[in-house]
């Protein structure tokens, strides 16, 4: 045997072909040979010679494919309509999977008759014979024209039914499972149909199902939206969406669950949507979570559902927030103020996580009012106070003298303190005053642990970018440095000097530009005891660090005095110049008052500063000129700390950091226009306006401001105003 | 010697997998002369009628083996025909460029047939 097409008997081997193919229609098993053999009759039928039998093979094929289908008909007829579904059901099951075999052993037929396909589209003549098609499509062509035809409206009556009646709670005859392989014929007959797919499913079930669907749902809901009170229906109502959900989508196709969805929504929600916002409001004020989440859930299908309840949830916050603002008026403690913002604001981010499921409207509204509250202006043309208070709060909790609560208290409070942050406006304003704070309590070693100092910086990091927390870095490095160059300082130079002077003496080295300190102005007389220790203490730096300049910051030091001359012996702890003040009157008693201020050289208010204090304090007495040692000086306590009378002039600072705030901004506004404007090279107004803001990050710039900044640089020459409409910018590079 | 071209070897452990059973990694072509051709399944599967031979009716048993007997093609042809399938496999994913696959001219028109026939 070869392969070379030869003339052929039709009738013999089509007898051969048409067993095994008899044999695949009804799932028994072939033999190997046989199997591979009818490939063979088939390939020779197709290119046999003269006569190509091809045609004679479809159409025997198909023949024998009528005759099958049509009894299966009368097969599924047979025992009345009851059934008639589970006929179907077995019938179809066997039958697909039949023809995927069939198709695949008629390949060389299919081949052929795709080929006939193509030559047809590119001719013009139009035959009169119908298209042949490939073996599978053919058998569920004759299957939709034989089979589902003639029973497809009394079959969709059946199934229609049987999907109805788990909802009355009626025994369903056939499983849904027999009815879910249905349905998927309906859609795998028209599988080859390129314009519409679902034909079938659609015309005969689906449509009539979404119709059955709506009357339900229409009556159960008009029924129990009269028996039930609000709280109630909702919750029925779900249960009865879940169901049905369920069901949709394990027996139905998929596309119909949206379709079947929605229509419940209309139904259920849409039309008693009356109903369900009369008690929104009732349930927000009176704090009925469960309803309020069913409600919600109810609501966030339909469009502009959730507009009343967002309306009332934002005034509810309004109310409360107003409620803590007029409290602070009356009271003016800020860390109540912070404490109760606190506390509303996990109420309200709780209930947007639990009952509205972190619906982006809604916490959408949660922040919007948060920043209106926590942004407020106590008096008019002033920056709110939030940042100087936020600060003050941070101070109070960072610093030692904060007894009473755990260090893991502590550090919660502060993260608590970060979601504030986040709503205040002028975040430059407080980046200012806690960095004022943070250099005092550095300095003065106030801060309780320098681990919880490290996660603040940390989450202000988080929040605002490197950038922010950059200087904030800076200082606690250089305060580290700082210990360890003191350690070595002791260890050499002192060992070195074999000074017996008996003193402790550290230094701290900071920054220029890190800490927010200013640089002293005058000279100042350092007093004797201290100037060899600060000499030695210079060259050990200038060794260490060549080429770097030291500058002394006598207002910010302070020092511990022991006094001997007392019959009780006191420690001391003082500002330097009063220090320096105290120490001219180890020589002698009596000193004139000009005296000492020409000796020490500080400017006049400053100097009578320093002294009343130490007056104040009864360490000296002032006897017209003469100052003269307490030597009856007695206290019940013998540790004493005479700094905080000088020290305390933190208004000004906060006044002078906001305005230094106020002049960084214009600087940075204008870079910032630049830099976009360089990018852009034109760019309309409005469009400026949106990138300024999203790139100013740390305040919120007004639009009047933003118009000045734009002015001040037409005018100095960096951009140029367009003659185009609407109002255009160019750079000028 | 070109049996072994076509099979090629397993995992490099010296062992070779049967054609037996369903997921067998070989399959054994028959020609018409009786010369027994072991090739890799999935060489094999490049053919689309071996595709739809090898996917008949009911999974082969565990110990039965996977053989399809061609009794119309000889084993000059066959032979060409396995040497195809390796070419085709080897070539397939390969960016460089590729050979000509030789084809003598005397048994062409058979193995234009055989082509035609396994559609491949």
């Amino acid at each position: 045997m070869s392969l070379r097409p030869g003339a052929i008997n039709f009738k013999e081997k089509w007898k051969c072909l048409e067993e095994t193919v008899q044999s695949i229609l009804s799932l028994d098993t072939i033999p190997r040979d046989v199997w591979h053999a009818s490939f063979n009759h088939i390939y020779f039928l197709c290119g046999s010679f003269p006569e190509p039998y091809y045609e004679k093979l479809y159409k025997s094929t198909k023949l024998l494919l009528e005759t099958h289908v049509s009894e299966l008909l009368k097969f599924i007829q047979t025992e009345g309509t009851e059934n008639l579904l589970q006929n179907y059901c077995t019938s179809w099951q066997k039958y697909s999977k039949a023809i995927k075999v069939l198709n695949n052993l008629y390949k060389h037929l299919n081949k052929i008759i795709y080929l006939q396909y193509e030559k047809m589209l590119e001719s013009v003549e139009v035959s009169d014979e119908p298209n042949m098609m490939m073996v599978g499509e053919l058998s569920l062509n004759l299957w939709n024209k034989i089979i589902i035809t003639p029973l497809i409206n009394s079959m969709s009556k059946l199934l229609l039914d049987e999907f109805d009646k788990p909802r009355y709670n009626l025994p369903i005859t056939t499983p849904l499972d027999t009815i879910a392989v249905i349905l998927k014929s309906f859609v795998e007959i028209m599988e080859n149909n390129e314009t519409n797919p679902l034909k079938i499913y659609h015309c005969h079930f689906e449509q009539l199902f979404l119709m059955q669907s709506g009357e339900y749902f229409e009556l159960e809901s008009t029924k129990l939206s009269k028996e039930l009170t609000v709280s109630e229906y909702m919750a029925k109502v779900l249960v009865i969406m879940k169901e049905e959900e369920i069901r949709a989508k394990k027996y139905l196709h998929e596309s119909t669950y949206n379709k079947l969805q929605s229509t419940f929504l209309k139904k259920v929600v849409v039309d008693h949507l009356n109903f369900l916002h009369g008690e929104s409001e009732a349930m927000i004020r009176e704090e009925r979570h469960k309803d309020l989440h069913n409600n919600y859930l109810l609501l966030c299908g339909v469009k502009d559902g959730l507009v009343l309840l967002g309306k009332f949830f934002r005034e509810l916050i309004k109310q409360n927030g107003i409620k803590v603002l007029e409290s602070f008026k009356k009271n003016q403690i800020y860390e109540h103020f912070f404490e109760d913002i606190l506390k509303l604001h996990t109420k309200y981010k709780s209930i947007v996580t639990e009952v509205f499921n972190n619906d982006y409207h809604f916490s959408e509204i949660l922040d919007t009012e948060f920043k209106i509250i926590v942004n407020y202006k106590f008096e008019e043309n002033q920056p709110s106070k939030a940042p100087e208070y936020l600060s003050k709060y941070c101070d109070k909790l960072l610093k030692k003298s904060y007894k009473g609560l755990s260090e893991t208290e502590i550090e919660h409070k502060l993260l608590q303190s970060i979601t504030i942050f986040k709503y205040i406006n002028d975040k430059d304003i407080f980046q200012n005053i806690f960095q004022a704070h943070l250099a005092k309590r550095l300095i003065l070693q106030q801060s309780q642990s320098i681990v919880i100092e490290e996660g603040m910086i940390k989450n202000l990091k988080q929040s605002c970018g490197y950038e922010y927390t950059n200087k904030l870095h800076c200082m606690f490095t250089d305060i580290r440095v700082s210990e360890e160059l003191n350690t070595q300082f002791q260890k050499e130079f002192l060992k070195a000097t074999k000074d017996k002077s008996n003193l402790s003496f550290s230094v701290n080295i900071l920054q220029t530009g890190a800490w927010p300190l200013t640089l002293p102005t005058k000279s100042f007389f350092v007093p004797e005891q201290l100037l060899t220790c600060s000499k030695n203490f210079e060259v050990f730096y200038k060794e260490k660090f060549v080429g770097r300049k030291l500058t002394w910051l006598h207002h910010q030091s302070q020092g511990e005095l022991k006094l001997n001359y007392l019959p009780k012996m006191y420690i001391v702890t003082l500002q330097m110049f009063q220090m320096s003040i105290l120490l001219l009157f180890e020589k002698c008693d009596t000193l004139k008052y000009s005296e000492i201020n020409e000796i020490l050289q500080l400017s006049d208010g400053h100097f009578q500063k320093q002294i009343n204090s130490l007056i104040d304090c009864k360490l000296l007495s002032l006897d017209g000129d003469n100052v003269k040692l307490n030597m009856d000086f007695s206290n019940k306590r013998t540790k004493l700390c005479i700094t905080s009378a000088v020290l305390r002039d933190i208004p000004q600072e906060i006044k002078q950091s906001i305005n230094s705030v106020e002049i960084n901004r214009e600087a940075y506004l204008q870079a910032t226009i630049i830099r976009i404007m360089k990018m852009r090279k034109t760019l309309v107004h409005s469009k400026l306006m949106v990138e300024i803001i999203s790139q100013t990050k740390s305040f919120l710039p007004s639009k009047g401001f933003i118009n000045t900044s734009i002015k001040i640089l037409i005018d100095k020459g960096y951009l140029e105003l367009t003659s185009n409409l609407p109002v255009e910018y160019s750079y000028i590079a | 010697m070109i049996v072994d071209e076509a099979s090629g070897k397993e995992d490099g452990s010296g062992e070779y997998g049967n054609c037996n059973g369903p997921l067998s990694p070989y399959v054994k072509l028959i020609s018409s002369d009786g010369h027994e051709f072991i090739v890799k399944r999935e060489h094999a599967l490049m053919s689309g009628t071996i595709r739809a031979m090898l996917s008949g009716p009911g999974q082969f048993a565990e110990n039965e083996t996977n053989q399809i007997h061609f009794r119309e093609i000889p084993s000059h042809v066959l032979l060409n025909v396995c040497k195809y399938f390796a070419y085709k496999a080897y070539y397939s994913n390969c960016a460089n460029e590729i050979p000509e696959f030789s084809i003598k001219p005397q048994i062409a028109l058979e193995l234009l047939m055989a082509a035609n026939f396994l559609d491949c």
